[in-house]
């Protein structure tokens, strides 16, 4: 037995004060309820943030007899999700003010669940495991887009996602049904060490096929992307914002750490296929957004978009992926927050916000507002002096060094083409 | 090795079966079928009790909260059934995990309650 309860402490934190939270949230009057919630909610994410950055260390460490493994690219990450859930409560607490909620205190804790899931999934070394704590955030997310009161679309949303996700789930559960079938064991570390000696078969492929589909469906890339410009327009504006920071992150870092200590040593079957969509992801989201009125369709786009160059960042295993993809994912998760807390601010002012039209006049209103609008599209863009470009800079350098010539020059194209989408939308007149 | 392959092919086979299956009964239905309707043939216990009243009544949708409080004990039990099953080989740690797992959930039910789950109006 090796459960090595200390490096689970964040976790374990986050979970009880969640369940605490529940509780509180019986006994305290309604009136009071969004800012209590609120500040406690960011005092809980910044001691667990805390107690992550404790846990830092440079070797792996395993917890609960390998079923959880901590390192640096786990630590990291789990803090990016972090910041990102207190920029998403900070975004919540004006919206709830201005659009009414009848579950203030089910808001904040299951924004909390959600976070909770997205820890342990970027952590998770075991099969089972992936599997509860993708749950534990998918289930989170479906019950905060539907939580608003009186939102049709937000229902819509939440339905169409719960029914998507539970096929995205499913298939997952087949692939790993799969690998259990093919090595009779469900550790990360077993299974690559049985996988490894037996070498390449059918099934083996099919259910890295699978597996692949179910992570590609929750990161949105392309031919199973239909659901993320309904979602991210139907949920709402804090939600999306969460949705686009921390279900990307954590999905994204979960199948970077199965696929590349796992399966990189087939890594020439599968990255071939990982490319493919990647080119195709990256043309078709900058394509279907240029083309978009509504804001928050067009910003769901880009993020079809940019998950295609993420992918593309795949290809490079085992030498760059994972500096490039999570030194991306840093960037696009302030940038994206930005983006739509952008929105959800212009919305909770009483400008409508959502429509390329309810931009024109914007710098005459708030200067500072449509200033920040031109850094956070350039941004998304990839322009020189923002963050964005060095992100692309350094997947660029990457895919350049591993000899990947035509997949740097699709990214380039692909960021040429959102250019217009972005700019188009900047230069609304009045 | 090489046998697992059968659960691919369970996965074919199970897809051809899934296309054909409903439209051949759709098929073979109507041309076996006998065709022999009188008016008790639609009654909801054909050879029963006779209803009292029509079906399409109203029914108290309030059903669906009891069923989903009763949802949460029904997972208590398949979650406690394999920790008996193995409680010897789990030992005192099986039991802190158990005894958190019915604290949990306690806390759901104390919520359904709270929020008048129960209450019958």
């Amino acid at each position: 037995m090796n459960l090595n309860l200390e490096l689970m402490l964040p976790e374990g934190f986050l979970l009880i004060s969640a369940l605490l939270m529940m509780v509180i949230d019986l006994v305290i009057s309604d009136r009071q309820k969004n800012s209590f919630f609120s500040n406690l909610s960011i005092v809980v994410i910044a001691i667990t943030m805390l107690l992550t950055s404790g846990t830092v260390s440079m070797e792996s460490n395993l917890a609960f007899n390998g079923f959880i493994r901590k390192d640096l690219m786990v630590v990291l990450s789990q803090l990016l999700l972090l910041i990102s859930g207190i920029f998403a409560v900070l975004l919540s607490h004006n919206y709830i003010e201005k659009f009414s909620l009848k579950y203030k205190g089910e808001y904040y804790y299951t924004l909390l669940f959600a976070l909770l899931g997205g820890m342990l999934l970027v952590a998770a070394n075991e099969f089972s495991t992936l599997f509860v704590s993708l749950e534990v955030m998918s289930i989170s997310v479906y019950i905060l887009v539907a939580l608003f009161k009186d939102d049709y679309r937000g229902k819509e949303a939440a339905l169409k996602y719960f029914i998507m996700g539970s096929v995205g789930a499913a298939i997952l559960v087949y692939g790993f049904a799969i690998l259990y079938g093919l090595t009779g064991v469900t550790t990360y570390d077993g299974v690559s060490e049985l996988v490894n000696k037996n070498g390449v078969t059918l099934a083996l492929l099919f259910s890295i096929a699978l597996v692949a589909v179910a992570f590609l469906f929750k990161t949105g890339a392309v031919p199973f992307h239909a659901w993320v410009p309904d979602v991210y327009h139907g949920a709402p504006t804090p939600v999306t914002a969460f949705m686009g920071a921390v279900v990307k992150v954590a999905s994204f870092v979960a199948f970077l750490r199965l696929f590349f200590p796992v399966f990189v040593s087939f890594a020439k079957n599968w990255t071939p296929a990982i490319e493919l969509v990647a080119v195709v992801t990256m043309f078709a989201g900058a394509l279907l957004a240029l083309n978009q009125n509504n804001l928050k369709r067009m910003l769901a786009y880009s993020a079809v978009s940019h998950t295609g160059v993420i992918l593309a960042a795949f290809v490079t295993v085992p030498a760059l992926a994972s500096f490039v993809v999570l030194f991306y994912l840093f960037v696009y998760v302030f940038v994206t927050l930005a983006a739509f807390g952008m929105l959800s601010l212009l919305t909770t002012k009483g400008l409508k916000g959502e429509s390329a039209e309810d931009w024109g006049g914007l710098y005459k209103k708030s200067p500072f507002l449509a200033l920040s609008a031109v850094v956070i599209f350039m941004s998304l863009a990839g322009i020189p002096p923002f963050a964005g470009f060095w992100a692309k800079f350094y997947l660029l350098t990457a895919l350049l060094r591993e000899g990947f010539i035509t997949l740097a020059l699709a990214v380039v194209l692909s960021s040429l083409m959102s250019l217009y989408f972005y700019l188009n939308h900047l230069s609304m007149p009045s | 090795m090489e046998s697992y392959l059968v659960l691919f092919l369970f996965f074919l086979i199970a897809l051809v079966v899934a296309g054909l299956v409903p439209n051949i009964n759709l098929i073979t239905n109507k041309l076996l079928k006998i065709d022999r309707s009188v008016k008790e043939k639609y009654e909801p216990y054909e050879c029963g009790i006779p209803k009292i009243y029509p079906l399409n009544r109203r029914y108290f949708a309030f059903f669906y909260v009891v069923a989903l409080v009763f949802l949460l004990f029904d997972l208590e039990t398949v979650f406690l059934f394999p920790w008996a099953v193995a409680f010897r080989d789990l030992g005192i740690l099986g039991l802190v995990e158990a005894f958190i797992f019915i604290a949990i959930l306690l806390i759901g039910f104390l919520y359904a309650i709270a929020k008048g789950a129960l209450k019958w109006e």
